[in-house]
């Protein structure tokens, strides 16, 4: 019989996963249906993994009403969910001492949205302490300590997997491909979402499909959400530039130029970007002028860093909504039906602010919220031998014989990391990635990618030659040698 | 609860165990040190049991052997002596007083060194180091991984390939594909030679009509899941891709072979300093980095063209690592040794000038009828014809020590003669 | 009169040497600078052979493929027939190295011979199996 759900969320990126990480506290059936093999893969995975301060979104915006209160929330969601977090501060830099009032309006801007702490430094040897590798050129910075870095896409693996853990049920290779709504009184559901596989009848249904946002608001005849994807281009660099930049640094926007930040991520890497180009259909394709355009801004802040260390480079899509903000809130088109469209930046931050107001958004139109007594908030990580000390690391191996093998060498992952990489979800080797840093490192899977596959192959019970990449015809292997034709 | 660890002492650690590591162990071991060689494979040889070609061992043994051939004749060797072989292992950290943290399938150990031989060996360059734009489709890999792939598990990455990169092997994986039975519609090389080994130009490309297309360069990656196709583009004079001459290729697999890069982790946590051109360690004739008692052979030095020289400069650093772990010193070398004109890098970088040695030169550009010389000497050799791809190897006889002896510092040139 | 170009490959100079041949008979050899240029074409002339170097199927081994090579250079229009002979082999762990595979591969009295030994081991440590 077709379960019914209270809630089926369209969408697991991180405010799909979010929403459904906090619904989770109640006693209600909540489905996630994702397109993906995986948690993450859209806007989410590919983004600068800032978490602003909040000074940049203009007053009165819905984009400033969520920064700020997202941010405050961040620490209620990385700590027990245990996902790397930190504040680290930011800077905004400019190196034109006339434009020092332009840092004066965004602290203004700033404490309007309710952003504390802010500071603008123009002794330059208190820059250089704070971050002593910027360009001599700058004048002056915009200081917001309450700034952060996380990983996105490991912040959203852990909503999902504690999502899970208390009872939501999550639907991958799963895209919508229509959903029907029954406003005649006294029928069971309103809606019923259609996947290829699966129906799912549900009361409530929110739309977090990101770039397919717009999409997925016309299956219920709302034609209000318009997205317009922007492509924005990095490069990372290697680990071992570790410390090297120890602050988001932004440079100052001018009129020809966003600009282009240099910070390190929340894993240790650096990372530049992003670009900004506004495209017709979602691609994320690198070019070859955005990634020298993101290479050369990098510069600009940083001239002395060492960029034969970029290991690798790639492209994310902001879901820029026709409003330039986000849009949150039931759907005029079908009662029920809650957007939650236009997430772009600061969209990573505002995320737990989000999931708060759209419970509410729910509650306000007659979803009941029992807390569930069983609600369980924390989520451990996958242990990571590369931060453990010798004599840990002794008792981890002694314990676990498949910690022996280092599989992945640029950044130490054990065979046990991965086997449980697979074991909680990932089916891929981008969702083995994105959970244990294989092939993240210097050289890019050329060593351990052929064991990686022998490991998925194996613990999947299914031929080398049907491990994907990412899913979806990404294989890997074509054939056998000597395989007989 | 903390476990304790096992404390080992050894003579000579040797850290890697392809061809550079299992001379340096095998050389340490028959001058009577006790020597441990770790391997984190699961057998010794490194990356000559997946290079199944023949070309190996023609300066060693005058026979072209196969690479798994070649590495037998020194596995065989290693069995049958008291050398402390640990496979599956894996060196944690490495300080500059030379203990180190292993890991083992029986578990973590501590081991105090006299002497340490880094043999780590090289990695290739990755489509992001050479920023490759496009999408990130599965298909695009380096071609040693193919060759791993290929060769020891038995598995074909595609069925229609494009090379990118002329070095051995970038042609010799064209080759292989070919014989298994998919079709490679082309290589492309940025420079305007081919950057491997000539024999092997005709005898992987000309052989099977696989064009070369000199100048010409990768420019962007087609296909959101699988590889569906490049954009192959001609090069200006500065490497840069020249508008209006792109073209598409339909490939399911791109294979980057666009160098080798030194593994130098452990030379960096040693303190150890680097060659900036090579990324390899600075070493001296014995092949010891500025870190006492710390060596380094093989293609975590630089990256060399065949596996007899690296073998050569594995034994040499096995004398040095048994001098040293005896006497814990070796004569002082405080001649550098610099490149001059015409010379990209020379290894060693410096010497004593008491002993005989060895120095190993790329130039910058390919020139016929030169003569290598070191400048201000006579020490100095005739050579028809050579290129950056070739790299050249001279020695320096106990009778020309003499020559060196008023100098601070030893410029090795490579000059035309007419 | 036809005519064939080779590329030397007897040193990195890698001289464009031209054959003029009548039939199976050289006429006329131009393009070399050296001695050694001239012998190579001769030889790629009359007899070009090829070293093969490739792999067969193994059972009960760590790998499932094994390298083999032919022991000297077979003529280059046989490795074709190299190849396909090679195809359905089978080998059994364990085997030497230089174990013979073929004797007489496609009648070039020559052998193809493994060029690894490899164990016979327990079936956890035999990696990539196939599954097809």
């Amino acid at each position: 019989m077709t379960k019914k759900y209270d809630v089926a969320i369209i969408g697991a990126g991180v405010i799909g996963a979010g929403i459904a990480r906090e619904l989770s506290r109640y006693e209600l059936n909540v489905a996630v249906l994702e397109k993906e093999p995986d948690v993450g893969w859209g806007t989410t995975k590919a983004n600068s993994g800032i978490i602003h301060a909040g000074y940049d979104a203009t007053p009165g915006t819905v984009k400033a009403s969520f920064s700020a209160p997202g941010n405050k929330k961040y620490g209620e969601w990385a700590e027990p969910l245990s996902v790397p977090f930190k504040r680290i501060g930011s800077f905004v830099s400019t190196k034109d001492s006339n434009r020092i009032d332009k840092l004066q309006t965004l602290v203004e801007q700033g404490e309007e949205n309710g952003v504390e702490e802010l500071e603008i430094i123009q002794d330059r040897e208190k820059i250089k302490k704070l971050e002593p590798n910027i360009s001599d050129e700058v004048e002056a910075v915009l200081h917001a300590p309450t700034a952060g870095v996380v990983a996105p896409y490991k912040l959203t693996i852990a909503l999902y997997e504690n999502a899970r853990d208390n009872g939501v049920d999550f639907f991958f290779d799963s895209p919508v491909e229509g959903i029907d709504v029954d406003k005649s009184p006294g029928t069971s559901s309103r809606f019923t979402v259609k996947s290829p596989h699966q129906e799912y009848p549900a009361d409530y249904v929110i739309n977090a499909a990101g770039i397919f946002s717009g999409k997925v608001a016309s299956m219920v005849g709302d034609e209000s959400v318009h997205i317009n994807p922007a492509r924005g281009e990095y490069h990372l660099l290697d680990h071992e530039l570790q410390g090297y930049v120890t602050k988001i640094n932004f440079p100052l926007p001018s009129k020809d130029s966003k600009g282009i930040l240099v910070t390190p991520a929340a894993e240790g890497s650096i990372i530049f970007g992003p670009n900004h180009q506004p495209l017709e259909e979602p691609s994320v394709a690198t070019t070859k002028a955005g990634l020298d355009e993101v290479f050369n801004g990098a510069l600009n802040l940083f001239p002395g860093i060492d960029t034969s260390k970029i290991v690798t480079n790639f492209a994310g899509l902001r879901a820029k909504a026709q409003t330039n903000d986000f849009v949150i809130g039931e759907s005029d088109a079908a009662a029920g039906f809650i957007n939650v469209g236009g997430i772009q930046s600061p969209g990573l931050t505002a995320a737990p602010a989000i999931a708060d107001h759209v419970i509410g958004i729910l509650e306000e139109k007659g979803l009941s919220l029992t807390e569930d007594p069983a609600f369980d908030p924390t989520r451990e990580p996958i242990p990571k031998f590369s931060e453990m000390e010798p004599e840990e690391i002794a008792k981890y191996t002694d314990d676990l014989s498949a910690a022996k093998e280092i599989v992945c060498r640029c950044e130490d992952v054990t065979r046990a990391e991965i086997e449980e990489a697979i074991d909680r979800g990932a089916e891929t080797l981008d969702g083995i990635k994105f959970r244990t840093r294989s092939r993240m490192g210097s050289c890019q899977g050329g060593f351990c990618t052929p064991r990686l596959v022998e490991i998925l192959s194996e613990k999947r019970g299914v031929s080398p030659k049907e491990v994907t990449k990412k899913g979806d015809g990404s294989y890997l292997l074509a054939e056998e040698t000597k395989e007989v034709e | 609860m903390r476990r304790k660890i096992t404390r080992i002492k050894r003579d000579i650690v040797v850290i890697g165990g392809g061809p550079a590591g299992m001379a340096a162990a095998i050389r340490g071991e028959e001058e009577g040190a006790e020597v441990m060689l770790i391997e984190r494979d699961i057998e010794l040889g490194g990356i000559l049991n997946q290079c199944i070609h023949n070309g190996f061992g023609v300066e060693m043994y005058g026979e072209e052997l196969t690479g798994p051939e070649y590495a037998e004749r020194f596995t065989s060797q290693i069995e049958s002596s008291d050398i402390d072989v640990r496979l599956n292992s894996y060196v944690l950290s490495l300080s500059p007083g030379k203990t180190i943290n292993l890991l083992t399938p029986y578990g973590v150990f501590e081991v105090d060194a006299e002497a340490v031989v880094l043999a780590t060996g090289a990695r290739e360059k990755s489509r992001g180091e050479i920023r490759i734009p496009g999408d990130r489709p599965s298909g695009v890999m380096p071609a040693g991984s193919a060759q791993k792939f290929i060769n020891k598990k038995g598995f074909m990455p595609g069925k229609k390939a494009f090379v990118l990169g002329s070095g051995d092997i970038g042609l010799i994986i064209s080759r292989r594909l070919t014989w298994e039975g998919a079709e490679v519609v082309g290589v492309a090389e940025i420079m305007d030679y081919p950057t491997g080994l000539n024999r092997n130009v005709v005898q992987c490309l000309h052989d099977y009509d696989i064009p070369l297309h000199l100048q010409h360069t990768v420019t962007n990656i087609y296909g959101t899941n699988r590889l569906e196709g490049i954009e192959l583009s001609r090069v200006d004079e500065n490497f840069q891709p020249i508008e209006g001459t792109e073209k598409d290729i339909e490939v399911d697999l791109l294979l980057l072979s666009v160098g080798l890069v030194p593994e130098n982790d452990f030379f960096k946590e040693a303190g150890v300093s680097l060659n900036p051109k090579t990324s390899g360690a600075l070493v001296d004739e014995w092949f010891q980095t500025d870190v006492p008692g710390i060596f380094g052979c093989g293609n975590a030095i630089h990256i060399e063209d065949l596996v007899d020289w690296v073998t050569m400069d594995g034994f040499r650093a096995g004398d040095g690592a048994v001098a040293y772990a005896g006497t814990g010193s070796l004569p002082k070398a405080d001649k550098k040794v610099v490149a001059g004109e015409n010379v990209n890098y020379v290894v060693p970088h410096k010497v004593s000038g008491e002993d005989e040695f060895r120095f190993a030169l790329r130039v910058t550009e390919p020139m016929e009828n030169v003569d290598i010389a070191i400048k201000g000497t006579d020490i100095s050799s005739f050579q028809q014809i050579v290129t950056p791809g070739e790299m050249e190897v001279e020695e320096v006889s106990e009778d020309e020590l003499d020559e060196l002896t008023d100098l601070d510092e030893i410029e090795v040139e490579v000059t035309r003669r007419f | 009169m036809p005519k064939k170009e080779y590329t030397c490959t007897a040193c990195p100079k890698g001289c464009t040497v031209e054959v003029e041949f009548e039939d199976d008979e050289i006429i006329d050899i131009s393009g070399y600078t050296c001695v050694r240029g001239k012998e190579y074409v001769k030889d790629e002339f009359h007899d070009p052979r090829r070293i093969l170097t490739t792999t067969v199927k193994i059972k009960n081994a760590k790998y499932p493929r094994i390298p083999v090579r032919t022991e000297t250079g077979v003529p280059k229009d046989k490795l074709d027939c190299c190849l396909d002979a090679l195809q359905d082999v089978e080998l059994e762990a364990p085997v030497g190295v230089g174990d013979i595979v073929i004797e007489n591969v496609c009648d070039t009295e020559i052998s193809v011979a493994t060029s690894r030994s490899l164990d016979l081991v327990p079936e956890k440590d035999r990696t990539a199996v196939s599954h097809t």
